[in-house]
């Protein structure tokens, strides 16, 4: 199987119900992650690495409901395994702009810790997770813009 | 991020549906549906109260379902006794571990000849449900610490 045909099976797999509902039985972020593990598709994704970038970051859409919010949490799962610059400025962007709620909201917060290479063992993860990622959209910001400047 | 207390009036947060930080609404007829599906597959569960994203399993088991408490600690601490399986009773508080870290929390419904034979627990956002001690999903880990809620 090459890798479009393993990440087209695993987003079939991920947008059935009786699988993503299950990440519903989680309490908590940690047993969320758990969860997601377990599910199929989600190991070769995993597997994939940077390759599954836009697999992942699909997951994160913005729509409302328990249904985007399931395949969110296994988007923010993956995106504890995969990082790109991309997928770091995605998640510093939906941080920033407090775009999760609920047990996505600490997923999003740590993932994006991660990412971006700050320590995830803080208190209060996600207010920390939150002026962190600021601070990282405006550096960005500033980057481009002198960027822009100097061509 | 609203604040209930322990017995020994440490704050503890949580959430309600509605809260900035949490759902703006709980779940509609076809979550209901397809969360209630999810349970069927466990041999045991039988649902005793509907799905819903009100309360989680530890606010379910320490709180008397205030609401949704993402950690335990606080009312582990303050407000319960462990106790050898042993001498388990109904109204007693099981802690599921997997890998040494607290998982999910049930409240003991039945003991037979000493032995835990049915368990009353919420299961994230779906059904409050009694289920067998180990009929549980597999991330929720093993039933490995029992305690008594004090005073009791």
């Amino acid at each position: 199987m090459n890798r479009e045909e393993t990440v087209r099976n695993a987003l079939e797999s991920i947008s059935r119900p009786e699988v993503h509902y299950q990440v519903l039985l989680a309490s908590t972020p940690d047993v969320a992650m758990d969860i997601v593990e377990m599910l199929p598709g989600v190991k070769e994704l995993v597997a994939l690495g940077p390759e599954a970038e836009e697999a992942a970051l699909s997951l994160l859409k913005t729509e409302k409901g328990i249904s985007a919010n399931n395949r969110a949490t296994i988007g923010l799962y993956l995106l504890h395994h995969i990082n790109t610059p991309r997928t770091t400025r995605a998640l510093a962007d939906a941080v920033s702009k407090e775009q999760f709620k609920g047990i996505n909201k600490e997923l999003a917060a740590s993932a994006f810790l991660r990412s971006a290479g700050f320590p995830a063992d803080q208190e209060d993860l996600v207010a920390y997770a939150t002026e962190k990622a600021r601070e990282f959209q405006s550096q960005n910001s500033e980057l481009n813009n002198q960027s822009k400047t100097s061509e | 991020m609203a604040v209930f207390k322990t017995s020994q009036g440490q704050s503890v947060d949580h959430f309600h549906i509605g809260d900035t930080d949490f759902h703006d609404q709980d779940l509609d007829a076809h979550g209901i549906s397809e969360s209630r599906a999810i349970v069927a597959g466990f041999a045991s569960a039988v649902e005793i109260d509907v799905p819903t994203l009100r309360f989680n399993c530890h606010g379910f088991a320490y709180t008397r379902a205030h609401g949704w408490f993402n950690r335990a600690k606080p009312f582990i601490d303050d407000d319960v006794t462990e106790i050898p399986f042993a001498q388990a009773r109904p109204g007693d508080i099981v802690s599921y571990r997997r890998n040494k870290k607290l998982k999910h929390s049930g409240i003991v419904e039945q003991v037979s000849n000493g032995i835990i034979t049915k368990v009353r627990s919420k299961w994230g956002g779906m059904a409050t449900v009694i289920h067998d001690l180990h009929d549980v999903h597999p991330a929720y880990g093993r039933p490995e610490i029992l305690r008594r809620p004090n005073g009791t």
